[in-house]
Formats: structure tokens, C-alpha cells, sequence
């Protein structure tokens, strides 16, 4: 985080921000018709060239904010300011000046280039739908771009098939790239990448978010890449954010129980090797349903430190320190994990 | 490592192909090791190393119309390499059994969970259905499965993905198997319900003393895990040895490049150091060491070898079990920053 006199005005601006999606009637609940509150009123800020990053598990509702943010998915409540504009509410029509402007990189390569499309084909396209470059221009500006993200211009033939999942995530950075967008939502960029490949893919990111000034929204359960790649991270729970802190707080003093958990339950060579593992805090029972989630916290059925009051009253995102927030009724007493727990919740060794 | 003798597993000279119109994909390249009982192997390796292929030929899965194996897998004694379906029906559940990474696709979506245990079981011993139910009830119980009695009754769409990988678990160990194959078990599962059904397979083979295979691309998940690695590029071993020891110290240019490039929880650099390049295509393998068109080391090893020769899988001077398949000298240091203390 930046500590100028006076941070510059965000470059996006979510408050409250609200996503239910009809929910699909299963074999256990056939009567009952609710809703899956997959985002359920978050908040968060992302500065100019920032990059914040979004983690937590499956289902947690990381996707729908991406896609909300992107505008690929209507919110149905809150708002989302871009750039000073209000979009949450914009039509189709409204918000194709600013497509332009916020871009989206997907997991899956595969599913994202079209297979009968050249990787030439795939970068013009967008180039002239928005008349960035005088139609004499394509074809170098593509040859640009493709050298930006570390490829051979001559790939400009080639179809999606004859790259390797690498060159096929280069294609739709450089895609997203293209347009000069001012922010780029990236969902698990990298999860489908061998590491040493997913490594080169991180850097080329690192290196065009200095050179180009790019914000980045990343989507990723991969809390190790993005202790890499984010400056901050929030957490996201059952459609709320729990936790949100500038990267070092988050990493040495994780204060939200859940982050606590999270952190330690991840996979580890260092841990491993060094034979300092941690003690693992196992959360019991399974994650609640988003359709019916438990009254007062989400998280109070799984959670070790749940007092009555959880039940109760639901815990408003609290400042702990100005870059630090969370949502939980004990945060201020946080300051030191219990003893039984020491040294739990992924403290560096 | 150990004889084949007192092996639960033991493996010579594995090759598994894939003939092609484009020619053979060669996936698994005279692959050998052994494990005992109660141990763990983690078998490491990117996408394409060949990993899935190989476990697939130690239960005989292979389609011998679409697949070529050929060399030796001795379960618990048996061949499997060659042998006939009866022979491989009567070998599979009882003696090496798998489970899959995608739990989903390893359950019959029509059929109660429980019931699905209890036939695993049947296929094996004369018992009843109602006693079959109970011991299946007592393995979902075992395995982890809240309320036990009344889930053996759900079918799997009903059940999260970790408590269906908790009941492919539990159809794997019913029958008591010396050797248990685990392709990417939890790669599939959120971390902390990864790290549950990590716990879980350590215990049940703590208690049982079941032979487990572990394959995964994951170091993280094995680290902890597994007694011995065994790491594969190009379906090839190329470096094997106490798990600890051999990612503390790998002795290899593609583990250490594998270990350099995986991002560290605990620390943060200003960048990653990835591997140059990408892994090769098994259709047309590079000449010489697999490695050696990424190899940040081949051009100082003398005589330009790693180009033309293919580097033996050896020994380490001066330590035990550790084994490598590489050209440079053994006193040449692999580079600053290594994982681990
Ligand atoms: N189009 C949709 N219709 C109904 N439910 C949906 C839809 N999209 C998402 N959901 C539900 O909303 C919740 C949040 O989903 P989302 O895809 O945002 O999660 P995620 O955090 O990205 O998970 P993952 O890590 O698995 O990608 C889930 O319960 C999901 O099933
Ligand atoms: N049925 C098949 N036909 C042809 N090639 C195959 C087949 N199955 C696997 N392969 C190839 O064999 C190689 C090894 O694959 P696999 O064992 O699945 O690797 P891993 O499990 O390590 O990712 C890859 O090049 C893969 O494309
Ligand atoms: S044999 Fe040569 S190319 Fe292969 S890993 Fe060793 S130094 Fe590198
Ligand atoms: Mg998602
Ligand atoms: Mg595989």
C-alpha cells in the first residue's frame, strides 16, 4: 500500500456490491427457493496500476466478483465506480466505451482463443472493433504486442492447437493487452500452468504491469503467487470478504480466523523440508450452503474462536490498522495467537 | 532401495507407448523402483511427464489396443505386465487398488455411496450384503465421513468434493491392498480440504501399512509426505532419494529449476526464476538428456554431451539412496537460494 500524504482517487471503487443468482433446485432442498448470494456486499478500492488480489476457496464467490467488475455479469445491488463512472448500472450500450478499458484473462487459454482463429486473428480482432490502430497499422501493432509478451511475432500463423499452455496464456495476456486497457481482471491466470512455466507467466505480468501502468484484479486460491504478484489481498468467505490487508500484514499477521486456516493448510517445501510444520488448524464440518448461510458470521460454524455473540451479530469489516481490515467480533484481540496455536497461521519460519 | 523380495511394489524397466499416426508417444521410458510396505513414494513431475501413465500400468489399466507396456510390475509378488484380465481382476481392489483426482468421475452417480463401498468389498470376499453394508459403513466412518450410517445412503452429487474423495478413499482400502496408487488425489480439492485428506491417507497408512504411490505435480503436497521421491521429466526418472534430503539438496538441473521457480509462501522475492522454455514433446524426444534444451548447465558440461548422450540414471558418491541422471560433475554447485535449510 501507499502511504503518499494524498492517495491518488481509486481507480476502482466497489461498495456493497451484491450478487444473487436464482438458485438450482437440488435432490435436498427440490422445494425450497432461494438464492446463491454468491458475492454478498463487499467492498474494496484499487488504486491506479495497483494490484489487489482476491483469494479464498471454491465457491467463495472470487469468479462472480471478476466478472462483476468486468461487467460481464449484472450486480444486483451496489456499486462499482471506474474511472470516476458509476457502471454498475449500465446498459450493454453504456458501457461499451469502457470496455476497452477493463480487459479479462481466464484460467483456461483453451477455452478463451478460439481454436479456428490464428493467434494473428485473435490479437487484430479486437484491435479493429475498436479502431485503436488505422487499419494499415494492424498487423505491426500484433507484432508488437506478441513481442511484448515474449513470443515470436512468426506466431502470428499458428493456431491455439500448436501452442503449449504457456505460448496459449501469453496469446490472451497479450490479447487483453492489446487494447491498452487501465485494468485487467485476471481469474487463476496461472492455475493451469506447469510452475516452472507458471513462473514465467508471473514475471511477464510483473514486468508489463511496471512498464504499462496496468491495474490488476487477480483471482487465484494460489495464496504463494499472489503473496508474489499483489501489493494487496483480500479474502474472500461465503460471498464476503473477511480479511483485507496490504500484502505483509496479511502474509506475517493474518488476524481473521479463516485466513489463519488457510494459510495453514498450504502445501509447503520449506515447511515440509525444514520439518517446522506448523501446527495445521482443521476446520470441522463442511462449508454452508450460499444459499442459507448461518446467521451472524458466515464463518462461526467452522470456527474455533465462535462465541455466542457470533450467532448473533453479524461483524462489520473492521479497521485494525489503516491498511489492515476484519471481520470478526475478536480481531481487536488478535494481537497475539492463543498459545495452543502458536505460530500457526503461516508466520514465516 | 530395497530388493523385490520384501517389496510391496516393485518395478523393472517400465516402458509405456502410445502408438500414433504421428509415430509413438514414448510416455514412460525404463522407469524402476520399489516400494515397501508402509511406505510412501512420491512420483513428481509437470504435466506430460509421463505420471499418470505410468501409475496407470502398475494396475494393469492400460488399454493393450491403444497402449504398449512392456518391463515388469510385481504387486505384492504378481506380475502384472502381461497378465491376463482374470489374473489383474483378482490382483486389482485386493492387492493395489487406485484413486483417481477426480473423485467425481471415479463413483457411479446412481448408486448410494455406501452401497458402492460394500460391492468394492464383495468383489472380493464371500460375505453378505448386510455384512458388506456394515463394513462399509465402518470404513466411511474410518475415512472420516460425518454420520457415517445415514451418508453410506447419499449419492455422490449430494456429497462435497472432499467427502467424495474420502469415499473413493475408502472403496480403495476396504479390501486391505498392500499397494495403494494415488494420482493427484487432492489436486482436484480446496487446501484445507487438501490437507485433510492428506492427514487421512497418512493415518490410514500408518494403520494399515499399505505401499502408497503418490503422484502429484505438487512439491508442496509430497514434502511432507513421502518417504522417497522419484522425479520424472519426460517419462524418464530423473533424479530419485529421500524425499527431505532431495529437496533440500537437489543434485539435478531440472529439480533445481523446479524448486527455484515454485513460489515461496513463507518469503517474498522481487521475482520468480522460472525454468526456460517448455517440457518437450514425447512424439519426438530431444537427442541426449531429455532437459538439456532448458538446461542452464549443458553448456559447461565438456565434450558438449548433454546434446548426443543420454546421462545413466547413478548413484551419488557418498550418499545413501540418492540417485541421479546427469552429465555434470558431481562437485559442481546447482546456484545460490536453494530450498529448504
Ligand atoms: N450463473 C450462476 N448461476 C447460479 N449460481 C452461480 C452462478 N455463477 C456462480 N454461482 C454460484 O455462486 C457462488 C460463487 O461462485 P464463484 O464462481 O464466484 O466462486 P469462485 O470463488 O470463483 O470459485 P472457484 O474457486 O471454484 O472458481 C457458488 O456457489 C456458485 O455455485
Ligand atoms: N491414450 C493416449 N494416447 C496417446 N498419447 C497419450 C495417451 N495418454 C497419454 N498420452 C501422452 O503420454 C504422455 C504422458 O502423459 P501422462 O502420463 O498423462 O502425463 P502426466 O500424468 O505426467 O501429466 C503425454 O505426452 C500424453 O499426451
Ligand atoms: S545432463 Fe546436461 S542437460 Fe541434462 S541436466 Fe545434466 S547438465 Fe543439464
Ligand atoms: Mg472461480
Ligand atoms: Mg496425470
Amino acid at each position: 500500500m501507499t502511504h503518499d500524504p494524498a492517495p491518488p482517487d481509486p481507480l476502482l471503487a466497489v461498495r456493497d456490491l451484491r450478487k444473487l443468482f436464482p438458485a438450482r433446485p437440488t435432490a435436498r432442498r427440490s422445494r425450497f427457493q432461494g438464492a446463491v448470494r454468491a458475492v454478498d456486499g463487499i467492498s474494496f478500492d484499487l488504486r491506479p496500476g495497483g494490484t489487489l488480489g482476491i483469494v479464498g476457496e471454491s465457491g467463495s464467490g472470487k469468479t462472480t466478483t471478476g466478472r462483476l467488475v468486468a461487467r460481464l455479469e449484472q450486480p444486483t445491488s451496489g456499486s462499482i465506480r471506474f474511472a470516476g463512472t458509476e457502471i454498475g448500472a449500465l446498459s450493454r450500450k453504456e458501457m461499451r466505451p469502457l470496455r476497452r478499458q477493463i480487459q479479462m484473462v481466464f484460467q483456461d487459454p483453451y477455452g478463451s482463443l478460439n481454436p479456428r482463429q490464428t493467434v494473428g486473428t485473435a490479437l487484430a480482432t479486437p484491435l479493429r472493433a475498436h479502431a485503436l490502430v488505422p487499419a494499415g497499422g494492424v498487423g505491426r501493432r500484433v507484432r508488437e504486442v506478441l513481442e511484448l509478451v515474449g513470443l515470436d511475432p512468426r506466431h502470428v500463423d499458428r493456431y491455439p492447437a500448436d501452442l503449449s499452455g504457456g505460448q496459449r496464456q501469453r496469446v490472451a495476456v497479450a490479447r487483453a493487452l492489446a487494447v491498452e486497457p487501465r485494468l485487467v481482471v485476471a481469474d487463476e491466470p496461472v492455475s493451469a500452468l506447469d510452475v516452472s512455466v507458471q513462473a514465467q507467466v508471473v514475471n511477464l505480468l510483473q514486468d508489463l504491469r511496471r512498464e504499462l501502468g496496468v491495474a490488476f484484479l487477480l483471482i487465484s486460491h494460489d495464496l504463494a503467487v499472489v503473496r508474489h504478484f499483489c501489493d494487496d489481498v483480500a479474502v474472500m468467505y461465503l460471498g464476503r470478504i473477511v480479511e483485507t490487508a496490504d500484502r505483509d500484514s496479511l502474509y506475517t499477521r493474518p488476524l481473521h480466523p479463516y485466513t489463519q486456516a488457510l494459510m495453514s493448510a498450504v502445501p509447503d517445501v520449506r515447511r515440509g523440508t525444514s520439518g517446522e510444520r506448523l501446527h495445521r488448524i482443521r476446520l470441522p464440518g463442511e462449508p454452508p450452503s450460499p444459499v442459507s448461510p448461518p446467521s451472524g458470521c458466515r464463518f462461526r460454524t467452522r470456527c474455533w474462536r465462535a462465541q455466542e455473540v457470533c450467532a448473533q451479530v453479524d461483524p462489520p469489516l473492521l479497521e485494525i490498522t489503516p491498511t489492515h481490515r476484519v471481520a470478526c467480533h475478536f480481531a481487536g484481540e488478535f494481537g497475539a495467537v492463543p498459545a495452543d496455536r502458536e505460530g500457526a497461521p503461516g508466520q514465516p519460519g | 532401495m530395497t530388493s523385490a523380495a520384501d517389496a510391496a511394489l516393485a518395478v523393472r524397466d517400465l516402458t509405456v507407448r502410445f502408438p500414433t499416426d504421428a509415430g509413438d508417444v514414448r510416455a514412460v521410458t525404463g522407469l524402476s523402483f520399489t516400494v515397501r510396505p508402509g511406505q510412501t513414494l512420491g512420483v513428481v513431475g509437470e504435466s506430460g511427464s509421463g505420471k499418470t501413465a505410468a501409475a496407470t500400468a502398475l494396475l494393469g489399466l492400460h488399454d493393450p489396443r491403444r497402449a504398449r507396456v512392456t518391463g515388469s510390475v510385481l504387486v505384492a509378488g504378481t506380475e502384472v505386465v502381461g497378465a491376463r484380465e482374470p489374473v489383474l481382476r483378482r490382483l486389482r481392489g485386493r492387492s493395489v487398488a487406485m484413486v483417481f483426482q477426480d473423485p467425481t468421475s471415479a463413483l457411479h452417480p446412481f448408486y448410494p455411496v455406501g452401497r458402492q463401498v460394500a460391492e468394492a468389498y464383495r468383489a472380493h470376499h464371500a460375505v453378505s450384503r448386510a455384512d458388506a453394508a456394515e463394513r462399509a459403513v465402518a470404513m466411511l466412518d474410518r475415512v472420516g465421513i460425518p454420520a457415517a450410517r445415514s451418508r453410506a445412503g447419499d449419492h455422490p452429487h449430494q456429497l462435497s468434493g472432499g467427502m467424495r474423495q474420502r469415499v473413493v478413499i475408502a472403496m480403495a482400502l476396504v479390501n486391505g491392498p498392500a499397494v495403494v496408487v494415488a494420482d493427484e488425489p487432492t489436486t482436484a480439492l480446496d487446501v484445507t480440504v487438501q490437507a485433510d485428506v492428506l492427514d487421512l491417507l497418512r493415518e490410514v497408512q500408518q494403520e494399515t501399512g499399505t505401499a502408497l504411490v503418490h503422484v502429484t505435480h505438487d512439491l508442496g503436497v509430497v514434502a511432507e509426505t513421502a518417504d522417497r521421491l522419484l522425479v520424472m521429466y519426460a517419462g524418464r526418472a530423473v533424479e530419485a532419494g529421500p524425499a527431505r534430503d532431495l529437496l533440500a539438496r537437489p543434485r539435478m538441473p531440472y529439480t533445481w529449476g523446479l524448486l527455484q521457480s515454485t513460489p515461496d509462501l513463507g518469503a517474498r522475492e522481487e521475482r520468480l526464476r522460472p525454468v526456460p522454455g517448455s517440457p518437450p514433446s514425447l512424439l519426438t524426444p530431444p537427442d541426449g538428456c531429455p532437459f538439456h534444451p532448458r538446461c542452464a548447465f549443458a553448456e559447461t558440461v565438456p565434450g558438449g554431451r548433454c546434446g548426443t548422450d543420454l546421462p545413466d540414471l547413478v548413484p551419488v558418491s557418498g550418499e545413501t539412496g540418492r540417485l541421479r541422471r546427469c552429465h555434470l560433475p558431481e562437485d559442481v554447485p546447482l546456484g545460490e537460494g536453494q530450498v529448504g535449510p
